[in-house]
């Protein structure tokens, strides 16, 4: 090797002062390799660092779904009526758009805040905040701004990355029967409950109490108008311009949201742990087995009914046929689960994550 | 690596310009040289940039990293510490759950012995108030700690220093160290916790109104609540009434409210509406938050009653002159916001949710005394009623059948012998029929041709009580002597009766020696059947002779005595059996009968007077020393009237002239008997409101340990013969700080010295009581029934211990670090001792942080 280099020096020296075409080429190809690995590398960062930046993003995301998620179920009434709904996306039967309402205590705070003295009852610029020990709180996926045309539109309509996870919460309150008081919501006439789903979006306080809640869940026609009330084509509206509306976002570009319920089943003295509705109950890669298909519900929406109250009511579920009669059928399973599971897809801002991440988050709610 | 690369390049190079050996080329061309060695550093310095930049770049992604997985935060810490202390707090509360730690209490009563509760109320001594005991749910008691204004946050704490939990900015518990955690930063943790009891407060969804004609304290619905909705001066107390149960009834029927709510342990059963949790947690921490804008966002209670709750006076955090303002609310006398010392400020006077059950001190459910009839087996009620007696003192096969026959709807005697001692034992039953008259003429003429002698004899039977049976299988027993003084076999007439009024009159009459009897007694015309008189030669009695009433014995070939009547001997008063030889003359011998009188041990008037058979006797006796007794045939209403039951045979002259009610009844201010309060009740939601044989859970009852006067007073006929005078009230607070826990609610019947045992007296101290409530109203003196009926009222209403409990949580990572308020609603009752452990688990009903003041 030493005479090689000292025969191509000495071969230099003697044609000429400078590179020879071998140096420059040698010169150039070390330099080529040298920059290729750097480039590599420095690829190899850039990529890393914008995939870091998007899953801090995505596990901010996470952690705010999942605190808030953990912060409201800690304080469940299980006393209450909880309610599911249901819903396949049925442009990817993989992903759900499901909704949750359910009662809560806690320390809860209005963003906004109320002027007392406008009858009904709005939310103002002045006033203050209205707080409560017990609120209603729903989560699920909202109508949005679809940036391709700038409209509104229902969850089932935007791509993945343009869907919003909503929370809507109503913090009740009393409602004085004289003086300055609020106009009734939900409505209450003789016993039965009309929700407007308008004023449900604007409002983040209710007049009922919880026992009359509890009372009116005891009611097929209170039950079929809450949830025809709150959920389905009256999921949240959050319009990004509108001031109004921003109380209910939670979480932006959170592509699939499922609710699923747990209960244990015993076969051959094996006990299993079943999370209900799934696409493929037994992991089996099809979906001939699904919830939703033929061998379960036959529908692709459909509310559910949780109450430990008398026993008839005690988990029915509703389709989603408003025009025609509401069908109601009821479980013979637990009425109130022992656990939840939410699986939720979130993308992040720079779609860095062209899937999204699926995350799963359970909720033990105790026996 | 990167370092040592660019160093190993400058070697190669070095290493190359050694190998030139023509050291000429080095002088001839000495500029190539030098390029060739600029060019291995320019090589090296884009090398290290691009490794530095590589660097660079790394060093951003790792700190994104560690960006999104930040340390756990203060926030968590706290979270996990108020965690640890509700952990601990749940402990505490199963620990003492009767029967689960050998030598725990019973009762539930800041003292040594729970050191984890808190009194509700601060005492006043001088110008300054204490707590006479405050938690501590990790060590010994901590008593007498003086309340004190306290900051928001107190700067630099220690343990031991006085805090203040529940944030009213008075102190009213101490900073503990919880033990065995820290911070994640190894920093202390310290916990301020004040545990009270639900139980010593109204609760707002079983209380209703007490009404002096028809409350006899057997329902919930019974306890006042009236007054604390009459401090909202707004309306009138029947529109006070009608809010109520607009508010909590909803839609559904209002007379269902009792068994479709009171006695649900789950949501009611239809649409009603009562109070929540939501309402519980604002009547909980209502005075920490006098908001601005209350009339926003108040709970649904406190809209029902405005005043009641929202009113002044305000705690001291709320006010300038925080000190004074303290004053106002521990002694309500501040003249210009509580004009009346009567008006209570409310702190801690209403819940919605308060529970305790019915569990003797072992932890397994009280014995329910009203299904002893349906009980087949004397044995197990006797055996029942010996895990409280003292088998020295009391006799329970005796309670136990005159328990029986108390409240068995039949007229059969239970007759029962002890398998072990084989003593027989009878039991009290109705009817009550007492011998209460005899009367006797004897005729002799004068003229000596007429040598016959005519004799006339006559028993009268009373029947107090016209509600009894008229008597089956009953017999008199007399006597006579013959002429030598010698008693002749008896004879045993059956009783015959054939009417349905309350005399009845055996006879043996000659025509020529006339008693007089008078069927139509005056005081009962409204009966319709006279009892005809029993005419039979077979009642004939000589003097020194017994007449002995017997009865059948179902099970007993041997006829049990009921009564007995001694005749007077021949000498002294036994005169008037002498031959009256001038004309014929009939004589009685009577008994206290007077028309309100039912009592069973008769008093025999000493004189002879004219006969009264059929109608009420001269003698009255309106000593205090009746005894007065009646087998209900029912069951009891409320469990205090185990004081109308006998300890012994309540027959055959067992009750002489010299027992006392105290030596032949249940005394309930007896301490020995009183533990018996802790093992039998008739309080019981079994079966009446539910299938399930062992609940035991009774809402809405009041710990008399815990309960602050103004609560006590609410219960029925604590401060009814003024609605102003609570002195009853009061004195249960002052004998128990005193004296120390109630054990058992008969504890409340001791103490001769204070107004508690003139619950009874009550009555002679200027209360009026409606005559239809001392049923049936009689004229006797003070005896048991009077004396025992104000406890008797309250007695199915009160308890001793508890199992719902407020815990106030202050919580704080180091001396001066962050800190978390909470308020933890924790229910016991799913606790329930197995042997050598328990089961279930204290609910945590809610854990809510505590908003700062707003």
């Amino acid at each position: 090797m030493n005479n090689k280099l000292h025969n191509t020096l000495y071969a230099g020296r003697m044609t000429q002062d400078g590179f020879t075409l071998t140096e420059l080429v040698v010169a150039i190809g070390i330099m080529a390799v040298i920059i290729l690995f750097a480039g590599s590398v420095f690829q190899t960062s850039v990529t890393s660092y914008r995939i870091a930046t998007a899953q801090a993003e995505i596990m901010q995301k996470f952690r705010a779904i999942t605190n808030q998620l953990d912060n409201d179920f800690r304080g469940l009434r299980k006393d209450a009526p909880m309610f599911i709904w249901f819903q396949l996306d049925t442009s990817d039967v993989n992903n759900r758009l499901d909704q949750i309402m359910f009662f809560a205590d806690g320390d809860f705070q209005s963003t906004r805040t109320y002027d007392t003295s406008v009858n009904p009852i709005v939310p103002a610029v002045s006033g203050s905040p209205a707080v409560s020990n017990l609120a209603r709180i729903y989560y699920g996926q909202a109508q949005s701004i679809d940036p391709r045309d700038n409209t509104i539109k229902y969850p089932s309509a935007l791509r993945f990355i343009d869907r919003v996870l909503s929370r809507r919460q109503h913090l009740s309150i009393a409602n004085p029967a004289t003086g300055n008081s609020y106009a009734q919501f939900p409505l209450d006439t003789g016993g039965i409950l009309t929700i407007n789903p308008v004023q449900n979006d604007l409002f983040e306080h209710d007049t009922n109490s919880l026992s009359q809640w509890q009372a009116a869940a005891l009611n097929g026609t209170n039950v079929d108008n809450i949830i025809t009330g709150c959920f389905g084509n009256n999921c949240p509206r959050i319009d990004l311009t509108d001031a109004n509306t921003l109380h209910l976002l939670m979480a932006q570009k959170v592509g699939n949201f499922s609710v699923q319920w747990s209960y244990l089943y015993t076969n051959a003295g094996q006990t299993y742990v079943y999370w209900w509705p799934s696409i493929d109950p037994a992991n089996g890669g099809g979906t001939a087995d699904s919830d939703f298909g033929p061998s379960g519900i036959t529908l692709s929406q459909f509310g559910f009914h949780f109450n430990t109250a008398p026993s008839s009511f005690a988990a029915s579920w509703f389709n989603d046929s408003y025009a025609g009669t509401m069908g109601r059928y009821y479980l013979t399973r637990p009425s109130f689960p022992q656990a939840l599971k939410f699986t939720f897809t979130l993308y992040d801002s720079r779609g860095v994550f062209k899937d999204g991440q699926t995350f799963t988050h359970i909720v033990y709610l105790g026996d | 690596m990167a370092k040592h690369l660019p160093i190993s390049f400058i070697s190669v190079t070095d290493m190359t310009r050694k190998t030139i050996k023509n050291p000429k080329s080095e002088i001839r061309n000495p500029k190539f040289a030098a390029e060739r060695r600029g060019s291995a550093i320019i090589l090296a310095i884009v090398l290290t940039t691009l490794l530095a930049l590589l660097g660079v770049l790394f060093l951003f992604s790792s700190r994104v990293d560690s960006v999104a997985t930040s340390a756990v935060s203060d926030n968590e810490n706290l979270k996990l510490a108020v965690d640890s202390v509700v952990t601990q707090i749940s402990k505490v509360l199963t620990q003492d759950v009767p029967g689960v730690e050998p030598n725990g209490t019973y009762y539930d009563y800041p003292d040594p012995c729970n050191p984890w509760l808190a009194c509700l109320e601060p005492y006043q001594s001088g110008i300054d108030y204490f707590w006479r005991q405050v938690s501590n749910i990790y060590g010994p008691f901590v008593q007498n700690i003086q309340a004190q204004i306290v900051p928001e946050y107190q700067p630099n704490i220690a343990p031991n220093i006085p805090a203040d939990a529940d944030g009213d900015g008075v102190s009213d518990s101490i900073w503990t160290l919880v033990p065995d955690i820290s911070s994640s930063k190894g920093k202390h943790i310290y916990a301020a916790v004040r545990i009270v009891d639900n139980g010593g407060m109204l609760n707002v969804n079983t209380a209703y109104k007490f009404d002096p004609n028809t409350s006899v304290g057997t329902s919930q619905l019974d306890i006042n609540l009236m007054t604390l909705a009459a401090l909202d001066h707004t309306h009138t107390p029947d529109e006070a009434q009608n809010r109520l149960l607009s508010y909590r009834c909803g839609s559904d029927n209002a007379n269902f409210y009792e068994p479709n709510v009171i006695w649900q342990y789950g949501l009611p059963d239809g649409a009603y509406t009562p109070f929540d949790i939501s309402d519980e947690l604002n009547l909980r921490y209502r005075y920490i938050l006098n908001r601005s804008n209350v009339t926003r966002t108040v709970s649904r209670i406190e809209t029902l009653w405005t005043n009641a709750f929202d009113g002044p006076p305000y705690v001291p955090r709320n006010t300038d002159t925080a000190g004074s303002n303290w004053a106002w609310v521990v002694n309500n006398s501040y003249p210009s916001l509580c004009p009346d010392a009567n008006v209570y400020d409310n702190r801690h006077i209403a819940t919605i949710y308060n529970m305790d059950r019915i569990i003797n001190p072992s932890g397994s459910k009280m014995f329910n005394i009203n299904t002893v009839p349906s009980v087949p087996d004397i044995n197990t009620v006797r055996d029942k009623l010996r895990e409280a007696l003292d088998p020295n003192i009391y006799d329970a096969n005796y309670i136990a059948v005159n328990l029986v026959d108390y409240l068995d709807a039949d007229s059969n005697v239970t007759y029962f012998v002890d398998p072990y001692t084989s003593q027989h034992y009878w039991g009290f039953e109705t009817p009550c029929i007492y011998i209460s008259e005899i009367a006797y003429n004897f005729y002799q003429p004068a003229t000596p041709e007429d040598a016959n002698t005519y004799r006339s004899y006559a028993i009268e039977l009373f029947k107090p009580y016209w509600e009894d049976d008229e008597p089956n299988g009953w017999y008199i027993e007399t006597q006579d002597l013959d002429s030598d003084g010698n008693p002749f076999p008896p004879n045993i007439t059956p009783v015959v009766w054939t009417g349905s009024r309350r005399f009845h009159v055996l006879a043996n009459i000659n025509t020529s020696a006339i008693i007089p009897i008078e069927i139509n007694e005056p005081s009962e015309t409204n009966i319709p059947e006279p009892n005809v008189p029993q005419f039979t030669p077979d009642i004939n009695f000589g003097p020194g002779t017994t007449i002995v009433l017997r009865r059948d014995v179902k099970g007993s070939a041997v006829r049990m005595i009921v009564d007995t009547f001694a005749v007077p001997p021949a000498e002294g008063i036994g005169s008037w059996m002498e031959p009256n030889k001038s004309n014929s003359e009939y004589k009685s011998l009577e008994r206290d009968i007077a028309s309100k009188h039912k009592c069973i041990r008769r008093i025999v008037n000493p004189d002879i007077t004219t006969p009264t058979l059929g109608h009420m006797n001269h003698i009255f006796n309106s000593g205090g020393d009746m005894i007065q007794a009646h087998p209900a045939n029912k069951p009891f209403t409320n469990i205090g009237e185990i004081g109308q039951l006998f300890r012994t045979n309540a027959y055959g002259g067992s009750i002489g002239p010299s027992s006392t009610e105290a030596s032949v009844r249940l005394d309930l201010a007896e301490p020995n008997l009183q533990n018996l309060f802790n093992y039998i009740t008739v309080i019981d939601p079994y079966p009446t409101y539910t299938f399930d044989q062992n609940e035991t859970r009774i809402k809405g009852r009041i710990n008399i340990n815990t309960a602050p006067w103004p609560v006590l007073a609410q219960l029925p006929w604590l401060s009814y013969h003024t609605q102003s005078n609570y002195n009853l009230a009061r004195s249960i607070v002052d004998r128990r700080d005193a004296r120390g826990a109630f054990k058992n609610i008969g504890e409340l019947m001791t103490d001769a010295n204070s107004d508690i045992n003139s619950m009874g007296h009550y009555i002679g101290k200027g209360g009026t009581v409606p005559e239809a409530l001392l049923t049936p109203k009689d004229d006797t003196g003070d005896i048991f029934l009077e004396r025992d009926l104000i406890f008797n009222r309250i007695s199915n209403l009160i308890t001793v211990r508890s199992d719902v409990f407020t815990a106030y949580i202050l919580v704080r990572i180091g001396a001066d670090g962050p800190q978390k308020r909470v308020i933890a609603i924790l229910d016991r009752s799913g606790i329930t001792p197995t042997a050598g452990g328990y089961t279930g688990k204290v609910k945590v009903i809610a854990v809510q942080p505590v908003p700062d003041p707003r």
